[in-house]
């Protein structure tokens, strides 16, 4: 049967189930990345497995996102990150070298290979050939260690180019396109594949744009063919020999086929405040902007910041304007520097920031309140900027660069002036030392993790006991969110890499005492929580699982579960079970007393389990929805037990 | 005006602001971004949250 290139990568990495789509499959993955906000968790998830050795073909982790260095919590990350890297054999990509995503793009993406990043923006290298998935922190690791990555199969969603760009028309716009006609939701469980003759014109770089913002639409990924473009996108690199073929078959067929024609589209605009509120920029021309800014994943080509520069080259930007210019790598960077393009910014009233991912993930650059920021970043949800009362536009370099000379939201085709031809470096910049290579086995295995004093391991788990007395600690209502389980905010998330700190915050908007009564319960074979409907609903972070794990809690009884939060209490050894009669909800109070016996029999040999309140003449029963992997996952008391016992048997 | 110390939203530390995992910044789904937790106020995001399969929010 013709495959599609998505079929195909599938295919050649398949471990486990079948391709049909909605069927949970396991997928060897080859490499994987991970940034700083998340890889502290990661590397200590690796730790606690007791991995000896990265198990993929290339893993990097990159220090992208927390790159302000205002007190000491900042740099001993990094340091805790770069012997992390040299200790499990990962690459490690020093602050300032730049995003992760055009970074790992530049020296280590690989076409035919599966990518697996803690960040959502990692579908970006699908640009390459590649299956690349933005995934939770301990899906990460576990691919680290070698283990399968699993998913539900996605459909295919062939998207057909056909068709030029017009002048003033670049990459963002093919993406602000799907996103108005399918909005924020469109991709779910789909993977996006572009094909067809309209690809000649689209550089790896502007493929890239149009791959990040696969995020945007919730898709699992965005697939584009390796041809002849991604081998001279290789070639340029100096890594040529990475580059093989990878088209879809003669005859290959799509789950939902869908063309855009190129030469129909015009510069569009995402207003506030969501990628998917889109509508040509001449709808919107003549509003007023406070900043314009250039740069982040989304838009980290070269062509990106030259076109910017060829605009306003010899100008200067309007009057109280801030244009920012937040460079994505040091090797583009560098390029932009020898041609002069920097210049032209800076001479026009550019601000210009170091390579990282600042502003686009509100760490730095916030704008004013209530004032019209226009952004080649990839979100504009409320608040993302950084700034609450924010209001942010999303657009292309050249609309962001015409609106910066205006000061106002500009169609660039009204600006004037010929559209400028940008040409790339003859011969572009490699850099490659900023992105350290691991170090050979021997030499690994004898360096110490670096924890500053905000670093802490995570404390050994127990296997799930066979019999169950716990109270129930705490009792809440429905649509309990993970903030509200952990809060991620300024006074909590510096402490992410410290299990033990940040588990004092745990519940504490629901309840202050919560922290303290659980402390004492640990010891004394932990506790319960009661909840209503879509409980964990919200935040993916893991820590909403990992720290009242910490604290003891050994199972969670509600009525229904948010599907993200219910994996993550599995993968951290916490048993999710559901009400079987909703009504038992209200006849439980805090302070009861519940017992569970035969938990390990009774949850492989079937879906519901008795519980018995201890006291009070009255039992009740719950149902879980374990498959077979995820009871052998509960029984050894999470995932990370599970890698454990398979490295200690390998080394056996 | 002083700020009331004793109301301010804990999720948020009264700055209105969340962040998640990655670091993407967002308006406090506890406080609804006003940084301020009145006694007796729910606590508990009036919607629920939107999420994609690999929990991204969907807002």
């Amino acid at each position: 049967m013709p495959l599609n290139v998505t079929q195909k990568l599938i295919k050649s990495h398949l471990l486990s189930g079948e391709m049909t789509p909605g069927e949970e499959i396991g997928l060897k993955i080859d490499q994987t990345l991970t940034q700083d906000a998340t890889g502290t968790m990661v590397m200590l998830e690796l730790e606690a497995m007791g991995l000896d050795r990265a198990k993929t073909e290339a893993s990097a982790q990159y220090v992208d996102h927390n790159i302000i260095q205002e007190d000491s919590k900042n740099p001993d990350d990094h340091l805790f990150l770069r012997s992390a890297t040299q200790r499990f054999g990962l690459y490690y990509s020093r602050p300032g070298n730049g995003v992760s995503h055009p970074v790992h793009m530049q020296r280590l993406a690989k076409p035919g290979k599966t990518l697996l990043g803690s960040d959502s923006h990692t579908c970006a290298n699908g640009c390459m050939g590649m299956l690349a998935m933005g995934a939770g922190g301990i899906d990460v690791a576990m691919a680290i260690a070698g283990e399968p990555f699993y998913v539900k199969m996605p459909k295919v969603w062939g998207i057909k180019l056909t068709g030029e760009l017009p002048d003033w028309v670049s990459a963002k716009d093919v993406i602000l396109e799907l996103l108005r006609r399918h909005d924020v939701k469109g991709g779910i469980n789909r993977v996006i594949e572009y094909y067809g003759p309209g690809l000649k014109q689209l550089s790896a770089m502007d493929r890239h744009v149009i791959a990040n913002m696969g995020a945007e639409l919730g898709a699992t990924g965005t697939v584009f063919p390796s041809d002849e473009e991604i081998k001279r996108f290789l070639k340029e690199q100096d890594r040529e020999e990475d580059w093989i073929e990878l088209v879809a078959d003669e005859g290959a067929s799509y789950d939902i086929d869908e063309e855009i024609n190129l030469s129909d589209l015009e510069p569009l605009i995402a207003k506030p405040s969501s990628p998917g509120n889109v509508v040509p920029v001449r709808e919107v021309a003549g509003e007023p902007i406070y900043q314009s800014y250039i740069g982040s994943s989304a838009n980290p080509g070269y062509r990106d910041f030259a076109i910017a520069a060829e605009i306003v080259k010899g100008k200067q930007i309007a009057e109280g304007i801030s244009f920012d210019i937040n460079p994505t790598s040091r090797q583009m960077l560098t390029d932009l520097v020898k041609e002069s393009h920097i210049a032209s910014l800076l001479q026009a009233g550019a601000r210009l920031h170091q390579a990282g991912c600042n502003g686009c993930i509100g760490m730095g650059q916030a704008p004013a309140t209530g004032r019209n920021s226009l952004r080649t970043t990839p979100r504009n949800f409320p608040g993302r900027s950084g700034t609450r009362e924010d209001s942010v536009f999303l657009c292309s370099p050249e609309t962001a660069a015409a609106s910066a000379l205006t000061g106002v939201i500009t169609d660039p085709r009204t600006l004037g002036m010929k559209y400028p031809k940008v040409k790339e470096p003859r011969k572009p910049t490699i850099d490659v030392t900023l992105l350290e290579a691991p170090p050979p086995m021997d030499q690994a295995k004898t360096v110490q993790l670096q924890k500053g004093p905000n670093i802490a391991s995570i404390p050994e788990m127990d296997a799930l006991k066979d019999t169950l007395e716990v109270p129930i600690l705490l009792k809440v209502g429905d649509n309990i969110s993970t903030d509200e389980i952990l809060a991620g905010g300024a006074r909590v998330l510096p402490y992410r890499s410290n299990l033990p700190e940040i588990s004092k915050f745990t519940f504490e908007i629901v309840d202050d005492t919560y922290y303290t009564r659980a402390m004492n319960s640990r010891d004394q074979g932990g506790h319960a929580i009661v909840g209503g409907f879509n409980y964990g609903q919200g935040s993916s972070r893991e820590h909403a699982a990992l720290a009242p794990r910490f604290l003891g809690l050994k199972v969670a009884i509600v009525k229904d579960f948010a599907r993200i939060h219910w994996q993550n209490l599995v993968n951290f050894g916490i048993l999710p079970v559901t009400f079987v009669h909703e009504e038992d909800y209200d006849k439980l109070e805090q302070g009861d007393v519940l017992i569970f016996s035969n938990v390990r029999k009774a949850l492989q040999l079937r879906n519901e389990l008795h519980v018995e309140v201890k006291d009070k003449n009255f039992s009740f029963s719950v149902t879980h929805a374990l498959s077979e992997r995820q009871i052998d996952i509960m029984l050894k008391g999470g995932l990370i037990n599970v890698v454990k016992d398979r490295q200690q048997m390998v080394n056996a | 005006m002083a700020v009331n110390r004793e109301h301010i939203c804990k999720a948020c530390d009264g700055t209105g602001m969340l962040a998640d995992d990655e670091a993407w910044k967002y308006t406090c789904s506890v406080c609804n971004g006003d940084g301020v937790v009145m006694p007796g106020e729910n606590t508990s995001p009036e919607a629920p949250f939107s999420v994609d399969e690999t929990n991204r929010t969907l807002e």
